[in-house]
């Protein structure tokens, strides 16, 4: 067989690859050091990629907290527009309060899933969302100025027949100072009980949404996005800020729609998920779009706050994983469990 | 006001920060798929912390942490068929530990590679790594297909490998 190896690699990294192909690969890759090599350096330049994005959407979207920062000097960055890794920010985040110890799973072992909903919010019932930034109760949508719409200039709910549409990107009394170009749908839940039905297992939480707009200039950028907040059980929500709330997560995890199309009859999803730190007793949820600077231009070539022409989100996910460890001997096949 | 770091955790989010690309480099030589890697990592930084004793030989120990959560990952997609035996990923991840000082150059040589991208090149690079970018999508918002933009992306990154090869052999001859 007359092999491409380099065009293999570049296939199995980005998961593109048949099964003899990869068997091919494999056997090349046993025999032949300069192609092992060729490999790991086409991996690790992958993984700077993957880096060198992640770092550069996180410092764009997410202030970094001050006494965060001075542990990573931009001195010694590699990259010099980057001072800040999102999973040194998760490191960051999720060490605060966690001092429980778990097992480190034993090569060998086999794992016991237990897949359960946490919230499938698709706003056609419950009281309409607060605009009052972060929620000062649970399981209440509250956030950015935003209504509960019916199907709007061409735009119709995925869900049902409501969605939420986003106004602004500011709320009932804001009082900071800065700038902010995204407007935010938030609510917090309780998940004590899955956290005590995991008894120490692995909890993953899972969100998603979708996003969509009316037909918006070309020269716009709009980002849907989604986060996850893991609060300890001490968190205080009456007077929260976000930032606040940011600085007192046990763990954060973003995903990201980057540039959502103008078309007003696809719906694209955003989603996050986050392995849950002990001690976790809540969970901020959060929707949003966001306004973007187009092509090179910087964020502050757009205005300091967005009134948004119709941008809405429907059918927001949210799952709980339960991932427990047992020995060999007791390995059961994998076991999902129906919302 | 956050409270202020206990020394325990400045101390290990500084070993981590300084590890954090070698070892995330380290699970992606076992472990290509960006969304499975970035899962297990998430299962290591837990782990690391939680098992957390002081900075003894910290490289050593997170890389044996790392190596155990992929290992116990592929175990548990063994039917897969389209990834490499355990035999070779063990293979690839000793070679890859041994080349641990190449590819921190190869990192630092990556920000003047893509320096000297032209800024389209540039910015798709930069998106199509984003978190969330759907490569059909990304296509559609171009008007290009879906292959036709994965062979863009190829010959960059074709472009950006031989670039940092390029400059570590001119490092190594001045």
């Amino acid at each position: 067989m007359n092999m491409n190896w380099h065009d293999l690699i570049e296939r199995y990294i980005s998961g593109t690859i048949t099964e003899a192909e990869t068997e091919a690969l494999e056997q090349q890759l046993k025999t032949d050091a300069d192609l092992r090599d060729w490999y790991l350096d086409a991996v690790n330049l992958d993984s700077a990629l993957e880096l060198t994005a992640e770092s550069a959407e996180l410092a764009m979207i997410l202030p970094v907290p001050p006494s965060h920062r001075v542990l990573t000097p931009a001195s010694s960055h590699p990259f010099r527009w980057l001072s800040w890794r999102p999973l040194t920010a998760a490191a960051a985040g999720l060490v605060i309060g966690m001092f429980c110890t778990s097992v480190v799973f034993g090569f060998g072992a086999r794992s016991v899933e237990k897949v359960l909903s946490l919230l499938q919010e698709s706003f056609e019932s419950g009281p309409a969302p607060l605009v009052t930034g972060v929620p000062p109760l649970l399981e209440q949508w509250s956030g950015d100025y935003s209504e509960i719409v019916l199907e709007h200039e061409g735009v119709k709910p995925k869900d049902g027949n409501k969605m939420a549409r986003l106004l602004r990107s500011d709320f009932e009394g804001r009082t900071v100072p800065l700038p902010s170009r995204q407007g935010d749908l938030m609510r917090v839940v309780d998940v004590r009980p899955f956290q005590s039905e995991a008894n120490g297992a692995d909890v993953v939480l899972t969100l998603s949404a979708l996003f969509n707009a009316v037909t918006f200039p070309a020269t716009e950028r709009y980002d849907g996005m989604v986060t996850i907040y893991a609060l300890g059980a001490d968190t205080d929500l009456r007077g929260a800020t976000e930032d606040s709330v940011k600085e007192d997560a046990l763990a954060f995890s973003v995903g990201r729609l980057p540039a959502l199309d103008r078309v007003t009859s696809t719906w694209q999803p955003a989603s996050t998920r986050l392995l849950l730190p002990a001690g976790t007793a809540f969970v901020m949820l959060k929707a949003s779009v966001c306004r973007m600077p187009v092509g090179s231009k910087s964020l502050s070539s757009l205005p300091e706050s967005v009134t948004f022409a119709g941008h809405f989100v429907d059918d927001v996910r949210a799952s709980i994983r339960i991932r427990d460890a047992v020995p060999n001997h007791r390995a059961q096949a994998v076991t999902q469990v129906a919302k | 006001m956050p409270p202020p770091l206990d020394p325990q955790h400045a101390q290990f989010l500084r070993l981590y920060a300084d590890q954090e690309q070698a070892l995330h480099g380290y699970v992606r030589s076992m472990l290509p798929d960006r969304h499975e890697a970035s899962e297990v990592m998430q299962e290591v930084i837990v782990t690391l912390w939680q098992k957390f004793e002081g900075a003894h030989d910290f490289r050593k120990w997170s890389f044996g942490v790392a190596r155990m959560k992929v290992l116990h990952h592929l175990q548990r997609k063994m039917r897969d068929r389209h990834v490499f035996s355990e035999e070779l990923v063990k293979q690839l991840a000793d070679r890859q530990a041994e080349l641990e000082v190449r590819h921190t150059k190869q990192r630092e040589a990556l920000e003047h590679c893509l320096e000297k991208l032209p800024q389209g090149q540039r910015e798709l690079v930069i998106t199509a790594y984003t978190k969330g970018t759907r490569m059909d999508d990304l296509a559609v918002q171009r008007g290009e297909t879906a292959m036709a933009l994965y062979k863009k992306l190829h010959r960059i990154r074709q472009a950006l490998l031989e670039c940092v090869r390029r400059t570590l052999t001119q490092e190594e001859l001045a």
